[in-house]
């Protein structure tokens, strides 16, 4: 792993990292990925996945409405909001 | 070197539900804004999505008369894009449609 | 008669016979949180409403509930109407929930009281409770000392006496492990048995919501409240619950305990594997049997959950962008850098961490080299304890390989390090299975967890298998000597 993937890996994740801790963290990253590259030696061939420990089908809501009614409690959560709407920088000229 | 042309179509068709994909907060136009969105819906930190069955029964349907095959999915993540209105988590569904 | 160090059974004959009312209960219990302050394990109080309820509960005077007027404690990464919830983290340190999960609804429908919310490692990421946001949890027995994590605020508070129980969630073994180094009794049941609605998630197929209390009846009268079916949450269990208090006091006679014959326990510090033959011991004494059985993957339960366990919470993580909710940068040039800036200030440097090795997993070319590899492993993992399971009733294993640690002493130069301390917990979250950790004795003074773990959806078994051996022994009833906070 070189320092550009971690730009990459770090811009996906909409994270930045400081410059002086920048050389710990791709060192870190390196000890993980090392240390989950060690499956790689485990022969799967032919094994499916198991996503979850629970291998049902997800209960499905019906198309019933229901409203939680919680608009002022959304907005009064949100650091920046009118009556109406959360405020963030203008997106479009 | 020959080349093929394959061309994909991704279509987004609106469901005529009376609920969301992802919640039962109303599908409804005209309400003022930010009315219609549930706990869910503002993507709230310790929420759980749940399908709407009527939507899933739909696509099933459009897939069908689309004449596309059925496969058996074992889960369908959705991805979690930093945007205001889409909060994502690993949803476990077993089919959906493939369009041949 | 103070309330310090009783169990939730003592307390509930106590304000039975009218010993104590509900208001001077929960008056005491604050008390000792405000006496104990030092220790750090919380990071909100509930005052106000708690006195409020425990004196509605007094004028009331239905006590119908074991659980009614008993002083509880929530980790705060369950989501409390009205009552902040951080998840320990900074970019929650504002965040006040508009609804309440599930587990910590039912737990207070029985007439319980939250007292408070307790300290936690950063979005349950952690082992020492180290990384939270609002600082170190001394472990109550020793000051500097790790109490375990992530649950750690909720082991530590329950060690001190200061309530008899409180709720935790397990991912890797955050409830087991902070319950062995506090010398209690921690509970992580079945995948699926209690509801995640309004737990915040750190990774949704490993998360797992349970009890830590000073027993494991006290912790059956909880599972017995948290359980059920949960239309909130689709990967809920529609399966009956049955009342783990009704069997807990059978013989177990003829019990099958396997032991997992890939663990070497030589390797361990030779006291604490001393405890454990002692507790093996123990239990042949009881009538239990023990055979070999061989989990040939169980070595590679630790790279396997540290692929899948960040994957899935950088997905859980992405919706803290600062808008509608949580901390959010100021002076920022646009709505991308508004994302950017706001994680950053917001998440500590292990959330960080994993979020960016979860990414790395999922992105483009390597999702099937890691993410999907991990779960193919997982599933050999879980296979080896269905085979496992065809022949034993429960697997028994140290809880943690070591003792609680000195605060800042593991992980600082080598992550990887502090992840080995879950080697024994986080194969049976990969499985979805119970396990439960007890206290059986002390090494320099710390206390030693001895984990069971237990067969899909028999919580019963295991609840049963430590109630015998707490009737038998007396680990359980060790108090730590708080003369230093």
């Amino acid at each position: 792993m070189d320092q550009e993937t971690v730009r990459t890996i770090c811009y996906l994740a909409r994270l930045e990292i400081d410059e002086n801790k920048s050389e710990k963290i791709q060192k870190d990253l390196e000890t993980i990925i090392d240390l989950i590259g060690s499956l790689q030696t485990i022969d799967t061939s032919d094994v499916e996945p198991l996503y979850s420990p629970l291998e049902m089908t997800a209960l499905m809501h019906e198309d019933i409405e229901k409203s939680d009614n919680k608009k002022e409690k959304f907005l009064e959560n949100a650091a920046a909001s009118n009556e109406d709407y959360f405020l963030v920088p203008r997106v479009v000229e | 070197m020959s080349w093929e042309t394959v061309i994909g179509l991704e279509t987004h068709v609106q469901l005529s539900t009376k609920t969301k994909l992802f919640s039962r907060a109303s599908t409804a136009f005209g309400a003022s804004p930010n009315t219609n969105v549930n706990l869910i819906d503002c993507g709230l930190p310790g929420v759980l999505p749940s399908v709407n069955k009527e939507a899933f029964y739909k696509a099933i349907r459009f897939g069908m008369a689309v004449g596309a095959r059925l496969i058996k999915l074992q889960y369908l993540t959705e991805k979690i894009t930093f945007t205001l209105i889409s909060q994502r988590v690993i949803k476990l569904l077993k089919w959906i449609y493939q369009l041949l | 008669m103070s309330i310090q160090f009783k169990s939730i059974a003592d307390l509930r004959e106590m304000l039975d016979d009218k010993s104590i009312s509900a208001s001077e209960l929960i008056q005491e219990s604050l008390e000792l949180a405000k006496k104990y302050k030092e220790l750090n394990c919380f990071v909100t109080m509930n005052e106000e409403f708690s006195v409020k309820k425990a004196n509605a509960i007094d004028v009331n005077k239905k006590t119908s509930s074991r659980l009614s007027g008993i002083p509880l404690a929530q980790k705060d990464l369950f989501c409390t109407e009205g009552l902040r919830t951080t998840c320990s983290s900074k970019i929650l340190s504002n965040f006040i929930p508009p609804y309440t999960a599930t587990a910590v609804k039912k737990l207070e429908d029985a007439g319980s009281i939250t007292i408070g919310k307790t300290n936690m490692d950063e979005f349950a990421m952690g082992s020492s409770n180290e990384t939270s946001f609002f600082g170190n949890v001394h472990n109550p027995w020793k000051k500097g000392y790790v109490p375990g994590g992530s649950s750690g605020g909720s082991a530590a508070a329950v060690a001190a006496g200061i309530v008899p129980a409180a709720t935790g969630t397990d991912t890797g073994g955050s409830i087991r492990q902070p319950a062995a180094h506090c010398g209690i009794t921690g509970l992580k049941p079945t995948y699926g048995r209690i509801s995640r609605w309004g737990m915040i998630a750190f990774a949704s197929s490993l998360d797992q919501a349970g009890p830590l209390a000073r027993t494991a009846e006290d912790c059956a009268i909880l599972l017995n409240t948290m359980s059920g079916h949960d239309a909130k949450d689709t990967t809920s269990l529609n399966s009956n619950v049955p009342d783990f208090l009704e069997n807990i006091n059978q013989p177990i006679d003829g019990l099958k305990i396997g032991l997992i014959k890939e663990f070497n326990l030589s390797d361990l510090d030779s006291q604490v594997q001393a405890r454990f033959e002692e507790s093996k011991k123990a239990y042949e004494k009881l009538g239990a049997q023990f055979i070999e059985v061989s989990l040939p993957n169980i070595s590679a339960s630790v790279p396997t959950y540290y692929s899948i366990a960040p994957a899935e919470c950088s997905s859980n993580l992405s919706r803290f962008d600062g808008v509608r909710f949580g901390h959010r940068a100021e002076s920022t040039d646009d709505l991308n850098d508004l994302y950017i800036k706001s994680r950053s200030e917001g998440f500590g440097d292990e959330v960080k961490r994993r979020i960016l090795i979860g990414t790395y997993a999922l992105s483009a070319g390597y999702y099937d080299a890691y993410y999907k590899k991990a779960q193919q492993v997982r599933r050999l993992i879980k296979n080896d304890f269905d085979n496992a399971f065809q022949s034993v009733d429960a697997l028994m294993t140290p809880t943690s390989p070591n003792t609680a640690f000195k605060f800042g002493s593991k992980g600082t130069q080598n992550p990887v390090e502090l992840y080995l301390e879950d080697l024994f917990t986080i194969s049976s979250n990969l499985a979805g299975l119970p396990a439960i950790s007890i206290p059986h004795g002390q090494v320099n003074s710390l206390p030693v967890g001895l984990q069971l773990i237990g067969n899909f959806l028999r919580e019963d078994q295991l609840l049963n298998a430590a109630h015998i051996f707490q009737k038998n022994s007396d680990y359980h009833l060790a108090k730590p000597n708080l003369g230093d906070f």
